[in-house]
């Protein structure tokens, strides 16, 4: 939630991904929605107790703007998808209170890193994440962090990270970039970050190494694709 | 199980903190605060980030330190707010800056950021409703749908 000093300065940094009702108001118009019941009443004594009814009213404010951003069709982009490694056998081990636990764990992980590399959550699969970034670096980055914060846990993660142009669904992602970056997570090992070549030549000059993976068939893409890991 | 009206005023007595001091209260004051013993303190400063709508407060990774309690963050950030003359808080983010304003009612508030594009200055002066001044006049902000699916429950969209 940023301020620019113009629309147009807002264009020129905004050439990434955005989401389909993301909201551009000017200084004055967001004064205003935020001056619903929510953020001012904060300091009354029932204002949890009331949170519901102060949401809905934010929610009313925000829609009364009505000026959110136009869909774009497809936009490049940088997926990223973890996945726990033998969730199922880790699950069984660990019995249904334990696992659940550890899985709040590993989400509020997650998305702590998502937060700090810049990542946008777009989907929890599975027991993983579908997230994308604007820039590659920081999709990895962020993916060798989250691999090394679950040992911590008792976790093991794999990633896979690829950029592309994707096809905006509402709120969501689609489109082959999207399945690419899922069958390269796929072939990952235990705390591993598996990347393709388009994501490895974009990252050229930046302090990040690889080590060739070898050439792969992706389930149901066309053509080998070469895949590199992450080592530092 | 935390009840909930010591739920509330942990809440609200993290805000106050912030208000007077500048930054989050550690939960060893929380405790002090609340009458209440450490552990306590602990669960219940929990509960009540836990507790505030759209995921607007949050704890610093793997700590029980608050880092972010909207409208404030207790972590610096480029949203600089002055009250009165004395700058001593830093906002959550651009939008939640201009909701600073509510907790010091009559008092003149100061939002100065800079913008993400070029790096040149933004500043709105508040007091209450009336808004005083915003400058450039032509400065915008730009927010995420807090209500989009992928983001409700999550702090990343912040």
């Amino acid at each position: 939630m940023n301020l620019f000093r113009s629309e147009e300065h807002l264009k020129r940094w905004l050439h990434h991904f955005h989401a389909v009702n993301d909201y551009v108001l000017s200084v004055g118009d967001w004064a205003e929605v935020f001056g619903a019941s929510m953020f001012r009443k904060r300091l009354e004594p029932d204002y949890l107790a009331r949170a519901p009814e102060y949401l809905e009213d934010y929610r009313r404010a925000l829609h009364a703007t009505g000026k959110t951003l136009p869909p774009p069709d497809r936009v490049l982009s940088t997926v990223m998808f973890t996945d726990i490694v033998d969730s199922t056998k880790v699950a069984t081990l660990a019995g249904d209170s334990k696992w659940r636990s550890l899985l709040t764990r590993h989400n509020d992980i997650s998305r702590s890193q998502l937060q700090h590399f810049g990542g946008r959550e777009i989907d929890q699969i599975g027991d993983g994440f579908l997230s994308t970034f604007n820039s590659p670096a920081r999709a990895i980055r962020c993916a060798t962090a989250i691999c090394r914060a679950m040992p911590s846990i008792g976790l093991q993660v794999r990633a896979g990270v690829h950029s592309g142009e994707c096809e905006v669904i509402g709120d969501g992602l689609g489109g082959i970039a999207v399945h690419i970056g899922a069958r390269i997570g796929a072939l990952a090992g235990s705390n591993e970050v598996l990347v393709s070549q388009t994501v490895k030549d974009a990252v050229i000059g930046s302090d990040i190494s690889f080590d060739d993976r070898g050439a792969h068939d992706l389930k149901g893409v066309p053509g080998q694709w070469q895949l590199y890991v992450v080592v530092s | 199980m935390i009840d909930q009206d010591l739920t509330q005023q942990a809440f609200t007595t993290i805000l106050k903190h912030f208000v007077a001091t500048g930054r989050a209260p550690h939960y060893g004051e929380l405790a002090n605060a609340l009458e209440v013993g450490m552990e306590e303190a602990r669960e219940v400063q929990r509960a009540a980030v836990e507790a505030s709508p759209i995921a607007s407060c949050w704890l610093a990774h793997d700590t029980d330190h608050i880092e972010s309690y909207a409208p404030f963050s207790n972590v610096p950030t480029q949203y600089l707010i002055s009250v009165d003359g004395t700058r001593k808080w830093y906002g959550q983010c651009g939008m939640e800056s201009l909701a600073v304003r509510w907790l010091f009612p009559g008092q003149e508030v100061v939002v100065e950021s800079r913008c993400l594009d070029c790096g040149e200055s933004i500043r709105v002066r508040a007091r209450d409703e009336e808004i005083l001044e915003i400058e450039p006049e032509t400065a915008v902000g730009y927010m995420p749908s807090p209500f989009a699916a992928s983001r409700v429950g999550s702090a990343a969209f912040n």
